[in-house]
């Protein structure tokens, strides 16, 4: 290694602020602050991000893990406002929250808060031990059309979110596109032996062909670009009914479409299964602008599989990004 | 337009059918939005320079569909600027392709094939290194000059 090339490193690690010893993270910068409001571990919960300079354009929010590694948990944009209220997940590994952005100014901005000491608890309540102790199901989601009514063997929790995973939360099919593409493959197979028959002109063949493609594309992508996030859940049978039974049975589950605003709800439930309590949830918001924040909030306490990062467009609307995403969670 | 084209459309539109029944079948997955706009037309592409065809302009309107499903159903991206700009490209490679002439032996073959992927290359490096709407630009641009020179020529 060369001098001068030595010297550029020696340099730039002088030059490097160093990482907070604390959290882990970057010292903070600019005249942002960050308040939270009691956070529970493995819920959602709201940070307010302020500056007495006001903030402008993206702002984003990272927790710090016992680790010290970063992980994005909200984008939003701060629209030259004094603050921004910003949710996020909290999972039972955070130990701290960073939120970056500018000031309205122009300047950079950076604050770390540690947790409080409430939030450590909260990971230890009977709550988050109760949603520590499942397991999430390895199984895909089924391909067959969900039945109207299923009988559910309920003597393993973990079994009905098996379950539930591949006959009861089964992907939505629409055969309207397929069919659409597969009398398309026909028609390019059949234009040319025709235009042959009927001694059509090449260019006006092909004219027509170019405009029908992009009609045929247009169409595609209108009716294929309204899909409406989907939430499936499933209760369990609530503690106190498996205490008193000896022997596991099968109950008949039916499930119930709520609309919601911006989703569709399907809530798999049998009379003699909670409708409040531990459910099992999965979340679709595969090609969508994403699952509404509102449509979670009946679960006071969720544990997912992978945290979900939520953004916050323009419109207001919190939402968690496209994906898929598994969750444990108590309604009650 | 004859038999043959017939079975050119075939071997278009038959493997990328195959593939859209296959997709319906694995789990809910996202890709590259660009990737998913661009690979039926490639397969277009690809399937025209194996038949050493010279109509590149309807096999790219047979594959379009199919790009627009790919994008809409499996893209992570915004879909309307992907699909933009397989639009331009499919275009800008048509415009360039013809500037190779329409000769179907020996060299001249070859110098239309060459031309018909050079035609997407300008829009693509700027989509995949900038963003779909500047690699939208880029390709108009091209096919725009495509044509002025083949106008040009023909006077």
């Amino acid at each position: 290694m060369s001098l001068p090339t030595l010297l550029m490193m020696v340099v730039a690690v002088a030059l490097t602020p160093p990482l907070d010893a604390d959290t882990g993270s970057r010292p903070d910068t600019g005249t942002m602050t960050l308040a939270l409001a009691s956070p529970k571990a493995w819920a959602f919960n709201t940070a307010t991000v302020a500056s007495p300079r006001g903030l402008s354009g993206r702002i984003e929010l990272f927790g710090i893990g016992a680790d010290g590694a970063a992980t994005l948990l909200c984008v939003g944009s701060a629209g030259w406002a004094a603050s921004i209220d910003m949710p996020f997940y909290a999972d039972a590994g955070l130990r701290a929250l960073t939120a970056e952005g500018h000031s309205a100014d122009g300047q950079i901005a950076r604050v770390t808060t540690r947790l409080p000491a409430g939030f450590a608890a909260s990971a230890a309540d009977e709550a988050a031990t109760r949603l520590a102790s499942r397991d999430f199901p390895s199984s895909q989601r089924g391909t067959m059309a969900a039945p109207s009514k299923a009988m559910v063997a309920v003597g393993s929790t973990d079994e009905v979110a098996v379950f539930a995973m591949s006959t009861l939360f089964t992907r939505r099919r629409n055969p309207g596109p397929l069919v659409a593409l597969a009398l398309w493959s026909l028609v390019a197979i059949a234009v040319p032996l025709v235009a042959v028959k009927r001694q059509h002109a090449p260019g006006v063949s092909r004219a027509a062909i170019v405009v029908a493609s992009l009609l045929a594309a247009s169409l595609l992508v209108a009716n294929l670009s309204t899909p409406h996030p989907m939430l499936y859940s499933i209760g369990m049978r609530s503690p106190v009914a498996v205490a008193a039974e000896a022997e596991p049975r099968q109950l008949r589950y039916a499930p119930a479409s709520i609309p919601g605003e911006g989703f569709g709800d399907v809530s798999w439930d049998a009379p003699e299964a909670a409708r409040t309590g531990l459910r099992f949830v999965l979340a679709d918001a595969v090609g969508t602008r994403g699952l509404p924040l509102d449509a979670l909030q009946r679960y006071r306490r969720i544990r997912f599989k992978v945290p979900p990062v939520i953004t916050m467009p323009d419109d207001g609307r919190a939402l968690l990004v496209s994906g898929v995403y598994m969750a444990w969670g108590l309604d009650e | 337009m004859n038999r043959q084209s017939a079975w050119r459309n075939a071997a278009i539109v038959a493997p990328l059918f195959g593939a859209t029944l296959i997709s319906t079948l694995l789990p809910p997955a996202t890709a590259h939005t660009l990737a998913l706009a661009l690979a039926p037309l490639g397969w277009a592409a690809f399937v025209v320079i194996a038949a050493s065809d010279t109509d590149s302009t309807s096999a790219y309107a047979w594959a379009l569909p199919f790009s627009a499903y790919a994008v809409t159903v499996f893209a992570e991206g915004p879909r309307i600027p992907a699909l933009a700009f397989a639009l331009a490209g499919a275009v800008a490679s048509t415009a360039v392709a013809a500037l190779a002439g329409s000769a179907e032996t020996g060299l001249a073959r070859w110098k239309r094939r060459a031309a018909m992927l050079a035609g997407w290359v300008p829009g693509c490096a700027v989509a995949f290194g900038v963003d779909a709407w500047s690699g939208l630009a880029v390709a108009v641009l091209t096919a725009l000059v495509a044509l002025y020179i083949h106008a040009r020529r023909t006077r």
